[in-house]
């Protein structure tokens, strides 16, 4: 490893309880590739005191990431790091592979998104943990047991003396990344590197799971670097917060500073994205609603809803993922469905866009049953109706073209071929903002938030009466979101075509949603007007998600916790 | 390290720019570069035998019977005083037709079963998932010999033989590779665009899954060489005095002692040719991966 170091040890060596344990100077990070080097980041500088909260945030592709890891050497083979990282004034870049080793989880220790991956799914999470104290530790086998269940106890999961005997996959995604934790955590790290820790999660669990880093970080002293894309994680749990872009740090300071005055314009740009649940000043007066209250009582002039759904029932083998769900989206209105994962809320979506049969209950669209309808009879009707997926990675057919693939829907209803057909295309990718040029490319030639756009030109080619968005933007970063949320909302209103929006986040439906539904356990417990539902909720459920949503500011976010705390 | 998921390649694999460079890391990959330009060689030989080859493969020449490599003959000379290496060279033509044949014929067969018995789970699956199971619990080559036998020996039902043998291993990657495919949100789409079965599976299904069933082509192709030629060697494919390696082997069995040459010409041709394609095969396999880590 070449290094090309500044002048090293000003004070970093300096003993005291508020030296950095860990301190980066000048790091850039450059990656090997087929066609020469790419720079993933550069002059990186920042450091990290002993029970303080770090927060690395940036959007996809920012680096930080690979900033943090780069600490432990945990790049790919063809990743080379210059620079300085030093913990506790050591420096770890000169470190060969063993003595690396014995930093990594003694020194610093790493949690990763995905809980399951992280675990072994065939050993015993007792055994894992003990492994890890009896490997790093020297411990003997009884003393790493009587230790394994400390320390599940310390991360709060209940029954420790069970918990150690089960599998990973018995446990849920909460527990799964307490043991997670409770592993990095074993041999009292003097660094915690949290690489989106949260992100994998529901925001009930996630809530859980920032209190348990702070409780954490309090009570062990330890140093916690936590990366993240979540200005709402940021507001909650950090202490300072380094932003990157593009492989660079363009501003770091403490939270409240960076939070609520940001001094770089991207800094400013990227908070302005984030949909604040309560602030969104709610759309509906805004709008003319067609089927509004008084013209309701003429059966006539009342025209179908969009969507109707009447005692949905989903069943998988013994499993009921959907419990008897009714609910109606007019004509043009915006019915933001809520949950959690596993609350039955993209099943319910799935059997709304009939490309699933309820076990029982009927689902009407645009007037007309289309419940267990053949295929073939269903083809015809597809016209009024069509679904934005969540994963812009897999909705689109990797071998067609864009254009192919927004032609799609009118070849298959034989709306129009030739050069209309072609015209229609280009009209329709210039309403999602994508230029003509954009018709020959190849889906992996696209970026995630264009690739949604040619999905919701595409899913609006035939002109539906109902869209069914299933999580449109959660896969995507934050600005990206922000710009597919406007879109889709000007769409909505120029077209004016009914949608069921599927979410896990309060604050998107909130920006989108003229009515929202609250779906757990595959009901729903509660359903009104959005500003009603999300400004005062009636359901304890609806309330606990409302709490646990982590909003990007750090006095309000303070307040919130201690409210949730408090009850 | 992939940070972008958003970004990341596409499961479904190629498309015509990832293909191009899928081409150019084949080449770069120096056991794939090696298998090509072989596979081409071998092609290229098969092809263009009777313009290659110095003699008649028939022509019998009592003067030269067992002839050592010599500069006349480079491979020698057989039992009959045949030149060794233009039989050699016809003999490869014959076993690279049954292998293509045989191929063909498991691809045509195969892949229309894979893609119904992936698409359709409820009926069409566990028929012929359960025929497939049967076909696959003979061994490849006891199948090979029984279907030979009962058809009779010759070239073109070697080629029946050795393609049905073949025939449950396609079906099962193009039956995975449709169960794979039907998972992606883009099925899902293009059936909420209007699209029938037939639409799915022809303009979604099938080309997503062109790759693996490349990569199953050239493994293919090296199985049923030395299908054909432990057929011809049993006196159940190729009929002398039509060469073929197989053939060639069979015939030379007895003067082995005297005449090894007879055996390890042709021997080391099938041998070669085995490599050239699996080389190949797994390049490809390498190279058609989107996830591309070279190592």
């Amino acid at each position: 490893m070449t290094t090309t170091r500044p002048s090293e040890g000003d004070g970093a060596a300096a003993p005291g309880p508020d030296a950095p344990v860990l301190r980066f100077t000048d790091v850039s990070v450059r990656f090997a590739t087929g066609g020469g080097e790419v720079r993933a980041t550069s002059g990186i500088t920042f450091d990290v005191r002993p029970a303080e909260v770090v927060a690395v945030v940036g959007e996809s592709g920012s680096g930080k990431s690979v900033s943090a890891l780069s600490s432990i050497g945990l790049l790919p083979r063809t990743g080379r790091v210059d620079g300085s990282i030093t913990l506790d004034g050591r420096e770890l870049l000169d470190l060969d592979e063993r003595r690396m080793r014995s930093v990594r989880g003694n020194d610093v220790a790493v949690v990763f998104q995905e809980p399951m991956t992280a675990l072994n799914p065939v050993f015993t999470v007792g055994w894992q943990l003990a492994e890890v104290l009896r490997r790093h530790l020297g411990m003997t086998r009884p003393a790493a047991r009587d230790r394994a269940r400390e320390l599940l106890e310390l991360v709060g999961i209940p029954d420790a003396r069970r918990a150690l005997r089960a599998y990973p996959h018995q446990l849920s995604g909460g527990q799964r990344q307490r043991v997670v934790i409770a592993m990095a955590v074993a041999c009292d790290p003097k660094v915690l590197i949290a690489d989106e820790p949260t992100t994998a999660l529901d925001v009930t669990v996630q809530a859980e799971i920032l209190d348990l880093l702070r409780d954490l970080r309090d009570r062990l002293r330890t140093a916690i670097v936590l990366i993240t894309h979540d200005m709402g994680v940021v507001a909650d749990l950090a202490d300072r917060v380094v932003v990157m872009y593009r492989g660079e740090i363009v501003e770091q300071g403490d939270v409240r500073q960076v939070l609520t005055e940001p001094r770089h314009p991207y800094t400013a740009r990227l908070l302005a994205a984030v949909p604040h649940l309560g602030r969104a000043a709610g759309r509906a007066p805004d709008r003319a609603r067609p089927a509004a209250g008084p013209e309701r009582d003429g059966a006539q002039a009342d025209p179908p809803a969009a969507l109707e759904l009447r005692d949905l029932v989903v069943e998988y083998g013994a499993v009921r993922a959907v419990r008897g769900v009714s609910l109606r989206v007019d004509p043009g209105e915006v019915l933001g469905l809520v949950g959690e994962s596993g609350s039955g809320k993209s099943t319910v979506g799935r059997c709304a866009a009939a490309l699933q049969h309820p076990t029982s209950g009927t689902v009407h669209i645009a007037g007309r049953d289309v419940t267990g309808l053949p295929a073939r009879r269903l083809r015809p009707l597809r016209r009024d109706f069509s679904i934005v997926f969540q994963d812009p990675a897999s909705s689109l057919d990797p071998r067609m073209t864009v254009g192919d693939s927004v032609a799609e829907p009118l070849r298959m209803h034989r709306v129009c071929r030739g050069r209309a057909l072609a015209g229609r295309v280009a009209e329709l990718l210039d309403s999602v903002a994508l230029g003509a040029g954009m018709r020959d490319r190849y889906p992996h030639e696209l970026s995630g938030g264009q690739r949604q756009r040619v999905s919701i030109a595409r899913a609006l080619a035939l002109e539906p009466r109902l869209l069914i968005a299933d999580e449109p933007t959660s896969a995507l970063d934050v600005s990206v979101q922000a710009e597919i949320l406007d879109l889709f909302l000007d769409l909505q209103r120029r077209l004016g075509f009914g949608c069921l929006f599927i979410s896990h986040d309060l604050a998107v439906v909130e920006l989108l949603a003229d009515r929202v539904a609250v779906m757990r356990g595959g009901e729903i417990v509660e359903s009104g007007p959005a500003s009603r539902v999300l400004g005062e909720p009636d359901h304890p459920y609806t309330r606990a998600l409302l709490a646990a949503a982590p909003v990007p500011d750090p006095d309000r976010q303070r307040a919130r916790r201690l409210a949730r705390a408090a009850g | 390290m992939s940070v972008d998921a958003t970004g990341a390649p596409v499961a479904g694999g190629p498309l015509p720019a990832v293909r191009g460079r899928a081409v150019r890391r084949l080449l770069r990959d120096p056991a794939g570069l090696a298998g090509l330009v072989l596979v081409a060689g071998f092609t290229a030989a098969a092809l263009l035998a009777p313009v290659l080859a110095p003699q008649d493969p028939a022509a019998v020449d009592f003067e030269q019977v067992m002839g050592r490599p010599a500069p006349s003959a480079p491979l020698g000379t057989d039992e009959l005083g045949r030149d060794q290496l233009s039989r050699v060279l016809y003999g490869l033509r014959s076993s690279l037709t049954v292998a293509a044949l045989a191929v063909l014929l498991a691809v045509v067969v195969a892949v229309p079963l894979g893609l119904l018995a992936g698409y359709y789970r409820r009926w069409v699956d566990p028929v012929v998932s359960r025929l497939t199971d049967v076909l696959l619990a003979f061994p490849f080559l006891v199948l090979a010999v029984g279907l030979a036998a009962i058809l009779g020996p010759s070239l073109l039902n070697a080629a029946i033989a050795v393609g049905v043998a073949q025939i449950p291993t396609v079906i099962r990657v193009m039956r995975a590779e449709t169960l794979r495919l039907s998972a992606e949100s883009f099925v899902d789409g293009a059936i909420a665009a209007g699209a029938g079965d037939a639409a799915v599976l022809a303009r979604h299904v099938l080309p997503n899954a062109a790759n693996a069933l490349l990569v199953q082509v050239t493994v293919g192709i090296p199985a049923a060489v030395i299908g054909e030629a432990m057929l011809s060697f049993l006196g159940l494919g190729v009929q002398p005095p039509t060469p073929s390696l197989g053939v060639m082997l069979s015939s030379a069995q007895p003067f082995f002692a005297q005449a090894p040459w007879l055996v390890v010409f042709p021997g080391l041709v099938i041998v070669a040719v085995t490599l050239a394609f699996n080389l190949l095969g797994d390049a490809l396999r390498d190279a058609l991966d989107p996830k591309g880590v070279r190592r």
